[in-house]
């Protein structure tokens, strides 16, 4: 897999979800524009965790990525649920917002693999 | 409407996405899918909203069948910023409190077994020493600038300025010769 243009993704979704984040906030909608700074930092999780799994392996990050970034998002899941289950409408909303960005980032490693 | 209550709902308020929610309310009641609908905004960010419209009180919801239907409270909006404005604060005792003790800590600098040991130069201590002095007069009675002189004479020898500073303050008045406390 070419890490350059995993990076490359990486940093692209973030500068467009940081001016999703300014459009909002200028826009005067503070929470929601709040929210997607959850949804930002995903991107730097992955992008670390892409490193470390890289270092581990000679041969690319192969399915050490996956199995680690699974393992940092699967709480992620079992949180949305809690937080719907007790109507706590503003969890629901940060963790949508940081599955979404993880759904996407391991689409699109599953696509350059 | 209590102060606190106010406070929330102004910070409700401060934010676009609820705003629309709330224009669109003023049309008919409304829906979470609905509004979903027609703001573009998904049904999560949308229930997000309609909790902190509703927990302020902007916002009022019934079970209408199968759905939650959402309402305009009509009551919080009839109530006028200035009627806000109006309603005694909660911290308006602790002010009251602050500002007397003030006040005596300034009378106490000042003034040493009633008589006024010197003009104070700040305005905002003079004015209180002032008005202490002001005590001595009565309400609605006019005094001749003799009577006045001596009143504050009793206070201290500047009887002058302090007469002077008196009407500036507009703690007395003079009128044809006559003056009289405010």
């Amino acid at each position: 897999m070419n890490a350059n243009i995993f990076y490359s993704f990486l940093e692209e979704r973030k500068a467009s979800v940081l001016s999703e984040i300014t459009r909002l906030a200028q826009e005067g909608r503070t929470d929601e524009s709040n929210v997607l700074k959850a949804k930002f930092n995903v991107y730097d999780i992955s992008k670390a965790v892409y490193n470390a799994a890289r270092a581990q392996s000679k041969d690319g990050a192969g399915n050490a990525f996956e199995t680690t970034f699974d393992k940092i998002t699967s709480p992620w899941k079992a949180s949305l649920e809690k937080a719907k289950a007790h109507g706590d409408d503003h969890k629901v909303l940060i963790e949508e917002a940081k599955l979404e960005a993880a759904q996407e980032i391991n689409a699109k490693y599953a696509e350059l693999s | 409407m209590t102060e606190l209550q106010a406070i929330s709902l102004f910070k409700c308020l401060a934010d676009k996405s609820r705003i629309q929610i709330l224009k669109s309310l003023m049309e008919e009641d409304m829906y979470v899918e609905r509004l979903s609908e027609r703001l573009n905004l998904t049904p999560a960010t949308i229930s997000f909203h309609l909790k902190k419209l509703v927990d302020a009180g902007a916002v009022k919801s019934r079970r209408d069948q199968y759905y939650t239907m959402y309402a305009i409270n009509g009551d919080v909006f009839n109530v006028s910023i200035l009627d806000i404005l109006k309603e005694k604060s909660e911290e308006k005792s602790l002010q009251d409190e602050r500002d007397e003790a003030y006040r005596k800590k300034v009378i106490d600098a000042f003034f040493e077994y009633g008589k006024l040991k010197s003009i104070p130069s700040q305005r905002k201590k003079e004015l209180i020493v002032l008005e202490e002095i002001a005590k001595a007069f009565e309400k609605g009675r006019d005094y001749t600038e003799r009577e006045v002189n001596l009143i504050i004479a009793d206070f201290n020898d500047d009887f002058c300025t302090i007469r002077r500073d008196m009407i500036s303050e507009k703690i007395l008045t003079r009128n044809n010769m006559l003056y009289r406390k405010l």
